[in-house]
């Protein structure tokens, strides 16, 4: 790459996240006003919330189960296979729920809100409720950030669920842990600390989520067809998961 | 309540000296009008011409490189946000392809803008977006979405929405896009049944000329960015110009008494 071609490509980059940073801001100026609106709300947590549910009670007992074979043979060595059951809610809480269902969750919703943000810009949908004097930043970016903001913890915590008792099924089938020891173990492995983690972490990649799936579809230049729509959300889910994994590292270093 | 009466003076919207610029290259430049309060103002010109971002500039979405535009005697591009809000509650504008919400029904569509704007109750406002519907012949169809509806009933219902709250100008882009000359020429009709129920000005960027000949007032020809013909549809037809006569060729209806005809068809019944 010439530096000519590399100072233009850093310059755009540097425009977009500016005026994503921008989008932010007008949608955060806008969000008290529109908290208020709860059946719209409530409609976009079910819509958001039904596309990933069963994803999330799938992928959610699996992982616990997965952890649960990965810590079983650690635990037994160090002579602690009592443990299981707080080293996989541990697990669960304070890492791979929050991070796993905030990827689910951004591969179904957040790549439709995308697409969806985009499609919309392509028939001048927003162009037409701006000319009916309705805020669309207000009208419909609000709205969906809040509901994102619901459902990711929600979620995050059905996957949390089923991560504990997937755990707790393997251990009690394959390894003959009672599932009153796991139980009794992750209740007293759990604090407050690794909950308040967790929800933290959940809140902020629904935060993430919502506010870079909708900016770029709310942003996209020149939205011609199904190509570019799909491009758009295809960025979004790209630049969203990165995000995800860099705030991830960035608060466990903090909340540790 | 402002003064509606078609006025030869009275301007409710004007360009003056407008260039609009897309990444470096004009596509409009130095273009100026005025469209008078009443009338129906045409601009055409060809697929390119730049008469749809002409018209994003005048009704305040997209600001013009250089010049001044003026909405109901304000400059859209120098307002507060709230003044501008405030005055595209005046003005309508329906879309090229209806730009109707996809996840809303037809009459949550032509209810939207006064279910935001206004304060009115429910039941009112229905009564206010049947009314609207029913002005431009669509019945039965308040649960229909817009996946649901052909090309011309979009536009209607998007014309519908642009009218509900009354405007004192309706921008209309396109009206006869992608539809066939019965459907196309319906629109027509209802244009001209919309100024003489509501008394408000059309602006229409269209490329039909046989539509902007039988229902403008004043057609204003773009051509490659530039003002090429301003004037009522008598003075287009007398320019001595080669360009507009290829326009006027290429027609399949360019003479008068078919055009005479086309809006006999047209005002029947008016």
């Amino acid at each position: 790459m010439s530096p000519t071609s590399l100072a233009t490509t850093l310059q755009r980059r540097v425009i977009n996240l500016g005026a994503m940073g921008l989008f932010l801001g007008q949608v955060l100026r806008r969000l008290p006003h529109r908290a208020a609106r709860a059946g719209t709300l409530a409609g976009l947590v079910v819509a958001i919330g039904s596309r990933s549910m069963g994803l999330m009670i799938v992928a959610g007992g699996f992982v616990g189960a997965m952890l649960a074979v990965q810590f079983f043979d650690t635990l037994s060595r160090f002579g602690s296979p009592s443990m299981l059951g707080a080293a996989v809610g541990l697990g669960l809480i304070r890492e791979l729920g929050p991070v796993l269902a905030a990827l689910i969750v951004l591969g179904r919703a957040g790549s439709a809100l995308a697409a969806e943000v985009a499609s919309m810009r392509g028939s001048q949908q927003l162009d037409a409720l701006a000319c009916m004097a309705i805020d669309p930043l207000a009208y419909l970016m609000v709205p969906r950030l809040i509901a994102c903001l619901i459902s990711l913890p929600l979620l995050t915590a059905i996957f949390d669920v089923a991560g504990l008792l997937g755990g707790m099924c393997i251990g009690a089938l394959s390894f003959g842990s009672s599932a009153g020891i796991f139980l009794d173990s992750a209740a007293s492995g759990i604090g407050p600390a690794d909950v308040r983690m967790g929800f933290v972490k959940s809140v902020v990649f629904a935060a993430l989520i919502g506010w870079i799936c909708l900016g770029k579809g709310f942003l996209a230049p020149a939205v011609r067809g199904t190509e570019d729509v799909s491009r758009v959300s295809a960025d979004a889910v790209v630049i969203a998961s990165m995000s995800i994994l860099g705030a991830d590292y960035l608060l466990s270093a903090l909340m540790s | 309540m402002p003064d509606r009466a078609p006025s030869a003076h009275a301007s409710i919207a004007d360009a003056t000296e407008v260039t609009i610029s897309a990444g470096g290259r004009p596509i409009i430049e130095q273009a100026t009008f005025d469209v008078r309060r009443g009338e129906i103002f045409a601009i055409m010109g060809a697929s390119g011409a730049g008469k749809s971002t002409l018209l994003r500039t005048m009704v305040g979405l997209a600001a013009p490189s250089r010049g001044v535009v003026r909405l109901l005697g304000q400059d859209p591009y120098q307002m507060p946000g709230n003044a501008l809000y405030a005055l595209r509650r005046r003005v309508g504008v329906a879309f090229q392809g209806g730009a109707l919400l996809g996840a809303l029904s037809v009459i949550e569509n032509v209810e939207l803008p006064l279910r935001l704007n206004t304060r009115l109750d429910p039941a009112t406002i229905r009564i206010m977006a049947h009314l609207k519907l029913e002005l431009l012949n669509l019945r039965d169809v308040d649960g229909l979405y817009p996946s649901q509806l052909s090309g011309g009933m979009a536009k209607r219902v998007s014309l519908a929405r642009a009218v509900v709250m009354d405007p004192e100008l309706v921008f209309f882009d396109e009206p006869a896009g992608g539809l066939d000359p019965q459907n196309a020429a319906e629109l027509d009709t209802l244009i001209l049944k919309l100024r003489a129920a509501m008394k408000c000005s059309f602006v229409i960027v269209t490329h039909a000329l046989d539509s902007a000949l039988a229902i403008a007032d004043r057609i204003m020809i773009v051509e490659h960015g530039r003002v090429l013909a301003l004037g009522t549809p008598a003075e287009i037809r007398a320019l001595d110009d080669a360009r507009i006569a290829a326009m006027f060729g290429r027609t399949g209806s360019s003479s008068v008494t078919e055009r005479a005809a086309y809006l006999d068809r047209l005002t029947a019944g008016l």
